[in-house]
Parts: C-alpha cells; sequence; structure tokens
C-alpha cells in the first residue's frame, strides 16, 4: 500500500491540498487504518493548538497610547502644552533678563529680536545675523536660529491645541501657500519688470534711457547711467551704477560701484564695494574691500561686513561694522559700533554719538578725530569658552530650549517623532541623505529663488530647511537616549528620561575640544536625513503595509 | 460585528471621522495583541507590535480592500511587522531557506503528544514550548492555527513561498512536539 507523507498529511489537515490530491488521500485513509490513526493525531493537534492560541487581554493603556500616536490626543495633553509652553516662555524671557545682566552689549544685539518692541527689520536681522555669525563663529550661529525655532515651536503649539487645524493642516497649508503664491504672481505690480541678459557682455542703461519698472539685470558688466524707475536687481562681474535708481539696489558681483544716486535701500554682495554717491536709506554690504568715497552720502544707516574697510562721506545714522580693519575718515550723524581687528578713527573724522569699537589690537583715534558722545574701546581677549560660568549656564539654556521643543514636538506629532527618531537607527542612510539635503536644499533654493517667481518658494524652503537644521539633533538624542536606556521603540520615544539623556550626551560630545564641531556635524548630517526620509515615508502614495 | 459594520466604519475613517478609528481599534484590538504577542514571545514586545499594527493599518487604510476581511488584512499586517521584529533580533532564527532540508518525517507518530499533554490540562507547557520555538516556525505557526490564515495568506504576509510555509509549520509542529515530550520527560 502506497502512503502519502507526512507533509501532505499536514497539508491535508490543515485544507491546503488541490482537490484531486485531497480526494486520492481520503481514498487512501478508508483503507488504512494506520495513516487514519495518524490522520486523527494531527487534527486533535490542531484542536490543542487552537485551543492554547487564545486571545488576550489587552493592556490598559495600549488604547490611548495608539490614539495620542495617531491624533495627539492624550489625556493630558493640554495641560502639557501649557506648561511646555510656559517654560519656553520663561527661558526665552530668562535668556533676555540675564543676558542684559551678563553684559550688556553684546548679548543684547543678536538677541534684540526677543524685544517685543524692537523696530528691526528682516534685513536688519539678517545683517546682525550675519554680524554675529561673523564675530563668534559658525556654533552661535545655531542660537540665533532659535528664533525660527521658536517659531516652529509656536506653530506645533498651534497644531496641536487646535484639532480642526490638526485634521486638516496639510489642506491648510496647501491652500495657503497656493494663496500666498497666487496672490504674489496676480498681485498688481505697481511697474512692469524687464530683464536683460547678455553674456559676456555689457547690460547698459544709457544716459537719457529711462526703464519704466524694476529692472533685472546680469552681464559682464551692468552699467546704470540712465534711470530706473523701480528696483534694479543685478548681478555681473562689474556694477556700475551712475544715474539713479528710484527704488532698491539689489547687486552681487565682483566690483560693485554705487556712482549715482540710489533712492532706498542698497543691498550689495560682491569682493570689492565702493559707495560713492547718494543712498536714501540704508546700505548693507559684504565683501572683501569696502570704500565709501569722499562725496558719498547714506541718509540712514551703513551696514558692513568685509575684511578691510575705508570710510569717508557722510552717514546720516550708524555706522555698524565687523572687519578685519576699518578706518574712518568721514562723518557720522550718529554711532559707531565696530568689532573686529583693528580700528582707527583718522583726523577729520566726525562722530555724532557714541564710539565702541572691541578689536583685537589697540584702537587707533587720532588726535583730530572728534567723538560727541562716550568712546568705549575694548580689546578682545580670547579665553578659553570652558573657563566662563555663562558657558555652562548657556549651554544649559540650549539643553533646555531642545528638550522643550522635544517635548512639544512629542506631544503634538508622536508618530512622526517617533517614526523620525527610529529612523535616525539606519545610520548610514541618515548621513547619506543628511549631506545630500544639506547641500541639495540651498542650492535648488537659490536656483528656484532666481527666477524672482519662486522667490517665496525658495523664502519658505529656506525657513523650513532651518527649521530642520535645529530640529535634526531632537531626533538624534530621542534615538541615542532610547538605545543607551535600552527600552523599546514604542515605550522609548515616549521617555522624557531618553530625550534629556541624549540631548545631554549631545550637549557633551558637541563641546569636546577639537572633534566637537566634526561631531556636531554628523548629529546633523544624521537627523536631518532621518528627518528628510521620514518626511519623505510620509509623502510618498502609501503603498499596502 | 458583522463584515458590513466594519466596512462602514472603515469608511467613516476615510470620510475623515478619524475617531471611529477607535472603535476599529476595540474590535481587534484583543486579537492583535493576542497574536503580536504569541508571536513575539512577549507581552512587552506584543504591545509595541500591537500599536505599530494598528498605526500602520491607519495610514494604510486607504489601501485595504474592502472584498476581503478586514481581520485578516489586520493580520497580514501585523504578521509583516512581527516577522519584521524577528529577523531584527539577532538571536531569532528565521532563516527560511529549506530548499536542502531532506527526510520530511515526523519524529513522534501515533497519538500527538500535544493532545496527550492536553489531557493532562497543561496548556501552560504547550505555550511555554510554543514560546521557545524557533522564530521561523512560531510565527507561521500562530498565523495558521491563531490568525486562521491560509497557508496562501501566510506565505504572502511573510513573504514567503506556499512551498516553503507548509514545511515550516509541519516542521513547527514536529519541534513543538519533540519540545514537550523533552519536558515531560525532565518532569
Amino acid at each position: 500500500m502506497n502512503h502519502f507523507d507526512a507533509l501532505t498529511y499536514s497539508r491535508y489537515v490543515d485544507d491546503d491540498l488541490a482537490a484531486a490530491e485531497t480526494a486520492a488521500v481520503r481514498q487512501h485513509l478508508a483503507v488504512c487504518p494506520e495513516c487514519a490513526a495518524q490522520l486523527r493525531a494531527l487534527e486533535n493537534e490542531n484542536r490543542v493548538l487552537r485551543s492554547v492560541l487564545v486571545e488576550e487581554a489587552v493592556p490598559a493603556a495600549l488604547r490611548a497610547r495608539l490614539l495620542t500616536a495617531l491624533f495627539g490626543q492624550g489625556p493630558s495633553l493640554g495641560p502639557a502644552m501649557l506648561y511646555a509652553g510656559g517654560i519656553l516662555a520663561g527661558i526665552f524671557a530668562g535668556v533676555y533678563y540675564l543676558a542684559s545682566l551678563l553684559e550688556s552689549e553684546s548679548l543684547i544685539q543678536p538677541l534684540s529680536w526677543l524685544d517685543p518692541m524692537s523696530s528691526g527689520s528682516w534685513v536688519d536681522w539678517l545683517f546682525r545675523t550675519f554680524f554675529y555669525f561673523y564675530e563668534e563663529g559658525w556654533t552661535m550661529w545655531l542660537n540665533s536660529v532659535e528664533r525660527l525655532a521658536a517659531l516652529a515651536a509656536a506653530l506645533v503649539a498651534l497644531r496641536a491645541v487646535l484639532p480642526w487645524l490638526r485634521r486638516r493642516w496639510p489642506s491648510l497649508l496647501g491652500v495657503t501657500l497656493m494663496a500666498v503664491l497666487l496672490l504674489w504672481l496676480s498681485a498688481p505690480v505697481a511697474s512692469a519688470v524687464e530683464f536683460r541678459h547678455a553674456h559676456g557682455a555689457v547690460v547698459k542703461v544709457a544716459k537719457g534711457e529711462v526703464v519704466a519698472g524694476t529692472l533685472v539685470a546680469a552681464g559682464q558688466t551692468v552699467v546704470v547711467d540712465g534711470t530706473v524707475e523701480g528696483d534694479l536687481v543685478a548681478a555681473g562681474n562689474r556694477i556700475e551704477v551712475r544715474g539713479e535708481v528710484k527704488g532698491n539696489v539689489i547687486a552681487a558681483g565682483h566690483t560693485l560701484i554705487i556712482g549715482g544716486n540710489v533712492a532706498n535701500d542698497a543691498i550689495l554682495a560682491g569682493q570689492r564695494i565702493t559707495v560713492e554717491g547718494q543712498v536714501g536709506r540704508n546700505v548693507f554690504a559684504a565683501c572683501e574691500h569696502f570704500d565709501t568715497a569722499d562725496a558719498a552720502n547714506v541718509a540712514q544707516s551703513l551696514f558692513a561686513a568685509a575684511s578691510m574697510g575705508m570710510i569717508d562721506g557722510k552717514i546720516g545714522d550708524s555706522l555698524v561694522a565687523a572687519m578685519g580693519s576699518l578706518q574712518v575718515a568721514g562723518a557720522v550723524a550718529k554711532n559707531i559700533r565696530f568689532r573686529g581687528g583693528r580700528f582707527s578713527l583718522l583726523s577729520g573724522a566726525q562722530v555724532g554719538g557714541d564710539l565702541l569699537a572691541r578689536t583685537r589690537r589697540p584702537a587707533q583715534i587720532d588726535p583730530g578725530a572728534q567723538i560727541s558722545g562716550r568712546k568705549t574701546l575694548e580689546i578682545i581677549r580670547r579665553t578659553p569658552r570652558y573657563m566662563s560660568g555663562s558657558f555652562y549656564f548657556f549651554q544649559f539654556v540650549w539643553l533646555l530650549a531642545a528638550f522643550v521643543l522635544g517635548v512639544l514636538l512629542l506631544k503634538a506629532f508622536p508618530g512622526f517623532y517617533r517614526e523620525a527618531s527610529e529612523a535616525v537607527g539606519s545610520v548610514w542612510r541618515s548621513l547619506g541623505l543628511g549631506l545630500a539635503v544639506l547641500a541639495g536644499v540651498p542650492v535648488a533654493a537659490v536656483a528656484v529663488g532666481v527666477t524672482l517667481v519662486g522667490l517665496p518658494l525658495a523664502l519658505i524652503t529656506v525657513a523650513i530647511y532651518v527649521i530642520a537644521l535645529y530640529l535634526a539633533k531632537i531626533f538624534v538624542a530621542a534615538y541615542l537616549g532610547r538605545r543607551l536606556l535600552q527600552i523599546p521603540p514604542a515605550a522609548g520615544y515616549t521617555s522624557l528620561g531618553a530625550l534629556f539623556l541624549g540631548l545631554f550626551i549631545l550637549v557633551v560630545l558637541g563641546n569636546l575640544p577639537y572633534i566637537g564641531w566634526l561631531i556636531k556635524l554628523v548629529i546633523i548630517l544624521g537627523g536631518l536625513g532621518a528627518l528628510s526620509w521620514q518626511l519623505y515615508q510620509r509623502m510618498k502614495p502609501s503603498s499596502a503595509a | 460585528m458583522d463584515p458590513a459594520e466594519i466596512r462602514a466604519i472603515v469608511q467613516e475613517v476615510l470620510d475623515g471621522d478619524t475617531a471611529s478609528f477607535g472603535r476599529l481599534f476595540d474590535v481587534y484590538a484583543r486579537r492583535i495583541y493576542g497574536f503580536c504577542a504569541r508571536t513575539l514571545a512577549s507581552r512587552e514586545a506584543g504591545e509595541d507590535a500591537a500599536m505599530e499594527t494598528f498605526l500602520k493599518a491607519y495610514r494604510a487604510l486607504s489601501t485595504y480592500n474592502a472584498a476581503l476581511p478586514f481581520e485578516n488584512w489586520l493580520f497580514r499586517i501585523a504578521a509583516n511587522h512581527c516577522w519584521d521584529v524577528l529577523r531584527s533580533r539577532r538571536h531569532e532564527d528565521t532563516h527560511t531557506d529549506i530548499a536542502s532540508e531532506v527526510g520530511l518525517e515526523l519524529s513522534e507518530r501515533g497519538e500527538g503528544a500535544l493532545e496527550r499533554i492536553l489531557r493532562q490540562e497543561d496548556a501552560a507547557s504547550i505555550r511555554a514550548a510554543l514560546d521557545s520555538l524557533p522564530a521561523k516556525y512560531r510565527a507561521p505557526l500562530v498565523l495558521r492555527y491563531y490568525s486562521d490564515l491560509s497557508y496562501d495568506e501566510i506565505a504572502e504576509a511573510l513573504k514567503l513561498k506556499r512551498a516553503t510555509v507548509a514545511t515550516l509549520i509541519f516542521r513547527a509542529k514536529d519541534e513543538l512536539r519533540r519540545i514537550v515530550k523533552k519536558s515531560q520527560r525532565n518532569l
């Protein structure tokens, strides 16, 4: 008698055989008592297994955890949000107050944006940030980014507080962006935009010629001898404004000469910048060599960052400069604030207000120079930052701010927080992706931004990018803390202790001498990569789980 | 709850009434949690996995084919996730390459050892034996006898060939008998 093999009987009792096979097995069982007994035993075993494998009582907390993860509806969310919001506000207020006590000048300036009464414009803020960056190195840059982090935290809080907004957040955001974009595109343009460009040649607005609206010009050389009724946006190797621009001048190039008359602001970047004419408002400049000639007249303030500078002519308000060396021979109606290597106030120079110069070498004030207000000359001494108490204080503030933001993220987007943090675990993917995003986004933003039409999109992209840079470390910290405490993912990402531990370790590692900056870079790359990966996962069309 | 009701709830969630997802959880939580805890041989890991299953189900809800039982769809997600968890555990054996394995014969013939033990009302020792099974055997076994998935559905959930599933289940039971018998001898 041909018995079937044991596997066939196993599949038979599990109804896995085809009809023909099933029939054949049945025929055999009818005549083979041995196999029939074996089959009964198998069937009994299946019954045993089914009776042993029973449902389990679900842990009480699972439902709440799931709903919190999905919709952020934790039972204690409301008070937690208020609490966290209170701490955040307290931190900012505390930093502001203590900063004003500790160092009345240098810390107030970069933190002045915290002052709700401050009237500083965005451009002003941007330049202040740049100056601060120039003075303190790139680590301080992240501190300035706190402004955007605070904005992000506010958005997070808003999103968590309003359930309606929370549910419709993506569509609402989309609609808002579209509306902004449409408004931008369809807004009645006061003056038409004219584009002129010439590769390797001269773009010229000839003397007597009038460009009715804004002129966007690019070429080897851009020369404006005539009149531009709107703004002038120019890029080129050499840019010369000899005529009149009735709006702003925004220009970047190797050599920039503002010789004529600019009615509003001049925002300039280049290797060599010379202001010889009239500027109706402020000048913002970043370059290697910066000069203002005798005939120059800046009606308001001059902000400049440069390697070397020479100021002649008149400045209607203040001069704020960070430079390797600066010589001032002209007249500044109000204050001069300088920080950098050398500072000289030459004979004939006039300062209507205070002079504050913080220099590495002693400042040189000629006897013939006049200073109406207070004169403060300070020598910057480089002491190891680890030696000062304020270093530890600010590290602690940094830690606490990041922690509070982490808690807000966890409460508002628990699922995203958990998955983005866990994605850090795929180390090489995160680092690679992080590097690509870190380098790629600014390039993409510039590429989109130069089209002008895409400028709002570029600005939004940059804002998101900066926020992402700040958030990166939080995900790395959450992952690190969870791994160190050996808590499984689902529980590990609700543990505030793990987050705090992770952040603490990151602070310590990031401040190690010599390699701290590298570690910080790796942290940002890893976090940014994980964040980007998770965003990608969320945005791509969902496939079957 | 009948399938039509479940389909209605799924539709409510898809239409934006996200709170209804809590009702789906209430219906299936015990089944899914039991499956995860048994497959992963740990209540804590089971809780995490059950949570992941529902999270994934929520996100992929729009891909659910209403013609199929919702429970089986959930089990597939749970199995998929648990299988990933098991594979990430270094000490678990999830190596399912059985092409080279020969001799699919029972080591225990006649009356099943499991049946004998059940008669002694010792379900706990069978559960303990199940927990000690290699993961590659435990997962398909639980999917078959707890979740009542067919071999085809198990194969799809674990991304294995159907023949592999049949062999794994066969081997799983054989291994289970061996473990139970051994523990009986030790008593």
